[in-house]
């Protein structure tokens, strides 16, 4: 039971971090929260269903495609939403986020419909018995994905040129501006990348539960956040940490503990470290100066 | 120009009761159940949105996750009606009370938290508020929620048409107004627009700056609670879908719509969000992706809401104090 | 008579990671005395202040206010017990009037309560008036009586530096620290400045502890002068004994290769 739990755990904590990985990236550099990140989860998720269903694409370029088209779209509600408000109060480009997130919710809503849908089962869903822990390849290709994305980021972040002008924007805004640093294409970048990457989630989230909405990005983004938080919000690993302990935790504590409070408890954990650690486990600590 | 015009036409007190008069006698004028319906429910709105703004507008601390203490007065008040047979009137001071500890317990740990981390921590709140509410079988039965909550009944009379209820809410709504302008008017209240302002600058002169945050955070929770009530003995039934996450981005949109710290700005924009429903009525799907481009736009163009706070009259705190300076003042309006 | 020691700092030291900001200095003010804290840029002046009005807590050492040890108190708990400050970079509340931003520094010294709030009746009527009068007069002291509306922002920054005098003087402190006050004065300000300085002093004796990098000022209106080097004390006394102190001469000119004498830009 209690492996199987972790197993699990693994593969949502996956998802999770994959999403929570967005929120971090772009926190790291504007120090805003997102707040429409979930949102754009789920149009990636949606438009992933729609390639495979309408298009007949396969499942391998709908992802990608529905990467592509999600990233565009992530730059776009920088553009419109965010950078108009670059150095006005912090209130102001978190009720933006909260706007542009009330508008995706409502636009999936008008385009697709409130139901909730699956994906066609495409490929046989084979389960391995490995000692008393129940494998299904829809958890192995889950995790590979993952694995393959956050490889490939974690790549880029360190070695291409880009993720270093990235890491430098992340470390102090004017600083890379004076070192020749084009900031703004490094932000629209940022939020490119970030949703890729959820947009990515969104298909494998959809795969895995057999179900997209238009309000899956309400809890999603918010149990993502909660990983980046817990990782450190800001740190790139963190927000993988992060992801992996949120699933693992939230499974667990479904087990254990009641299936209904699983939201509950990712949520009291989120209030929980933000108590008593707010920088989490790999984040910085930022001295506040008099 | 116009604005300063306006500006001096709203802040005399004639003007309040004029408009008291007008709205104490619009019932007898309305005879459709549906407007009276929707007045009822700006009116909810009106109060639920001054109660935030004590804490989002003039403390600056933003709280997205208001509904969860209007869904607890909501619940406590019919629990108490239903399982103990209270009337409606005793549990107004109880739903207030145990809203505010609720409050309390919230704020206490968590005021300390930076912008951005209390919003977050509020949403959680707001969140699980809500998952209790539907997973507590045993006392709130679930998703089901709690159906034939019993009316209010004053002597004889009970509430069972809208006049009454109408009544009620404008007579809650009036005494939020009267409390909200009084603290916008003294000390406490400029310590909370201080503690927006610059936390360690307030600090620095002396304001308990996590007291008056509490403070805040606490009155704001009573009001909502308060107003929970209301709403159960009105619509008679509870259910957890009634206090989601989108009902807290509501009123925190009015707020912020209206004017952050602006007690006329504010009930503007509840008044005016709180309309737009019925009126965008026609546009039907689209009227909340219209409402989010909106709150974009916003943003963007007129940050500070309809009546910002920049309208605020200065030196309030004079007004009462140098005409007639020793008179006991009590109740009268604004 | 012996003057009161209203503030003493005993061997206070504070580190910040391997940083260590103050080491084991003591300094200490009498009532109706202007001490002054000089040194170069980052030897420690304003961490100095920031200990003393409770935003830091030092790794060691004690302070004193009026003989009282005082110890993990919040700033603002500091206030009311007498401490009070300015900051070198203006800190009011940019969107209150002069009146408003000098009464949330009597709030501390208020007590009408949430209940006198909402239903305010006689009592809390007449405490306010006392109030109201008081920050009066106190703007009257700095010379901004007839500036009640205006906006803190609105006003040059001179005239706000005056008025966050005055926010401070409203906390009905016994001691007033003062971060670079004459920061961005001219001439004509700063004499003004100098003799508002003298007179709370004086006449309403309070210690006034100073940072200023204006030397002429300085040694113009200081009773006694602290220089700071490195986070040490390493000079104490008159302004004439500082003016000739060996010590201080070469904290100054050795570190003139870095700071020059630019100060005042920062």
């Amino acid at each position: 039971m209690f492996s199987q739990q972790l197993v699990n755990g693994i593969t949502a904590g996956g998802m999770y971090a994959l999403i929570a990985l967005g929120y971090t990236m772009v926190y790291g550099i504007l120090k805003i929260i997102n707040f429409a990140h979930g949102d754009i989860f789920m149009i990636g998720s949606f438009i992933g269903l729609f390639l495979v269903k309408q298009i007949h694409l396969g499942l391998i370029p709908a992802m990608l495609i529905s990467m592509a088209i999600v990233a565009f779209l992530g730059i776009v509600v920088e553009r419109v939403a965010y950078r108009p408000l670059r150095n006005s109060a912090k209130i102001a480009p978190l009720l933006s986020a909260l706007g542009v997130s009330i508008f995706l919710t409502n636009f999936a809503q008008l385009v697709w419909g409130t139901q909730t849908r699956a994906f066609p089962s495409s490929f046989q869903i084979k389960t391995f018995q490995v000692g008393n822990v129940a494998l299904s390849s829809m958890q192995i290709y889950t995790l590979l994905v993952c694995i393959l994305l956050m490889v490939g980021l974690y790549l880029f972040v360190q070695k291409s040129k880009l993720g270093v002008a990235m890491r430098a924007t992340s470390h102090s805004v004017e600083n890379a501006r004076l070192m020749g640093i084009n900031v703004d294409t490094i932000i629209s970048l940022t939020f490119g990348i970030g949703s890729a990457l959820a947009a990515a989630s969104g298909i494998l989230v959809g795969l895995y539960y057999d179900a997209v909405y238009p309000v899956m990005g309400y809890t999603a983004g918010l149990k993502a956040f909660t990983a980046a938080v817990l990782g450190g919000i800001g740190s790139i690993p963190g927000a993988m940490l992060g992801g992996l302990l949120l699933g693992v935790f939230e499974n667990l504590g479904a087990a254990y503990i009641s299936m209904g409070y699983r939201d509950a408890i990712a949520f009291g954990l989120l209030i929980i470290i933000l108590l008593i650690k707010p920088t989490g486990l790999l984040g910085k600590n930022i001295q506040q100066k008099v | 120009m116009v604005i300063e015009v306006i500006k001096k036409v709203v802040i005399r007190p004639q003007t309040s009761l004029g408009l008291l008069v007008v709205l104490a006698i619009l019932p007898l004028v309305i005879k459709s159940d549906y407007l009276l319906h929707v007045l009822i429910t700006v009116g909810l709105y009106v109060v639920l949105s001054l109660s935030l703004n004590l804490v989002s507008g003039f403390t600056g601390q933003l709280s997205i996750g208001h509904a969860a203490f209007y869904g607890i007065g909501a619940y406590v008040t019919a629990l108490l009606m239903l399982r103990l047979n209270m009337p409606y009137w005793a549990t107004i001071p109880l739903a207030g009370i145990i809203t505010a500890l609720f409050g309390l317990i919230l704020g206490l740990p968590t005021l300390r938290l930076r912008g951005d981390y209390l919003a977050i921590v509020t949403l959680g709140f707001g969140e699980i508020v809500r998952l209790v509410f539907l997973n507590w079988d045993s006392l709130t039965r679930g998703p089901m929620g709690l159906p034939g909550i019993p009316s209010p009944q004053l002597g004889s009379l009970i509430f069972t048409s809208k006049i009454p209820f109408y009544f009620l809410i404008l007579m809650i709504l009036v005494i939020t107004v009267i409390f909200m302008v009084r603290i916008a008017e003294s000390e406490f209240g400029l310590s909370l627009i201080a503690v927006s302002h610059d936390e360690l600058a307030a600090e620095a002169v002396g304001i308990p700056t996590l007291r008056a945050k509490l403070l805040a955070f606490v009155f704001s929770a009573l009001f909502a609670g308060i107003a929970g009530g209301y709403y159960a003995t009105y619509i008679s039934f509870v259910s957890p879908d009634s206090f989601t996450f989108m009902d807290s981005v509501t009123i925190l949109s009015m707020v912020v719509l209206g004017g952050l710290a602006s007690i006329p700005g504010v009930v503007i924009g509840a008044i005016v969000l709180g309309l737009a429903p019925e009126v965008l009525r026609f546009m039907a799907d689209y009227r909340m992706l219209l409402y989010g481009a909106l709150m974009v736009i916003m943003m963007i163009y007129k940050p500070d809401g309809f009546w910002g706070a920049k309208h605020r009259v200065r030196n309030a705190i004079l007004k009462n104090l140098e005409k007639k300076p020793t008179r006991v003042k009590r109740g009268e309006p604004i | 008579m012996i003057p009161n020691k209203l503030v003493e700092m005993n061997n206070v030291t504070i580190q910040f990671g391997g940083l260590l900001a103050i080491d084991n200095v003591s300094i200490y003010a009498y009532e109706g005395e202007i001490l002054t804290i000089i040194g170069p840029n980052g030897a420690g002046k304003t961490t100095l202040f920031n200990i003393l009005s409770g935003v830091y807590q030092p790794t060691s050492g004690e302070i004193r206010l009026k003989g009282k040890l005082v110890k993990n108190l919040t700033p603002h708990a500091l206030v009311k017990k007498g401490i009070a400050r300015t900051f070198q970079n203006i800190r009011l509340f940019p969107m209150l009037t002069v009146l408003e931003n000098v009464m949330l520094g009597h709030h501390c010294r208020n007590k009408e309560g949430l209940l006198g709030v909402l239903f305010h009746g006689r009592k809390v009527n007449e405490q306010r008036l006392k109030s109201i009068n008081y920050c009066k007069q106190l703007l009257g002291v700095v010379g901004l009586e007839n500036l009640l509306e205006e906006l803190a922002s609105n006003l040059p920054y001179g005239k706000q530096r005056l008025l966050e005098i005055a926010r401070a003087l409203a906390t009905e402190c016994d001691v007033l620290l003062l971060d670079e006050p004459a920061a961005g004065m001219n001439t004509q300000e700063r004499i003004e400045l100098v003799k508002l300085i003298r007179r709370i002093s004086k006449e309403m004796n309070k210690s006034i502890i100073l940072i200023e990098h204006d030397l002429d000022l300085v040694m113009d209106i200081s009773d006694r002068i602290v220089v700071l080097d490195y986070g040490c004390k390493i000079a104490e006394g008159s302004p004439l004994a500082i003016q000739n102190d060996p010590k201080v001469i070469e904290a100054y000119i050795g570190s003139s290769d870095e700071e020059g004498d630019d100060y005042a830009v920062i």
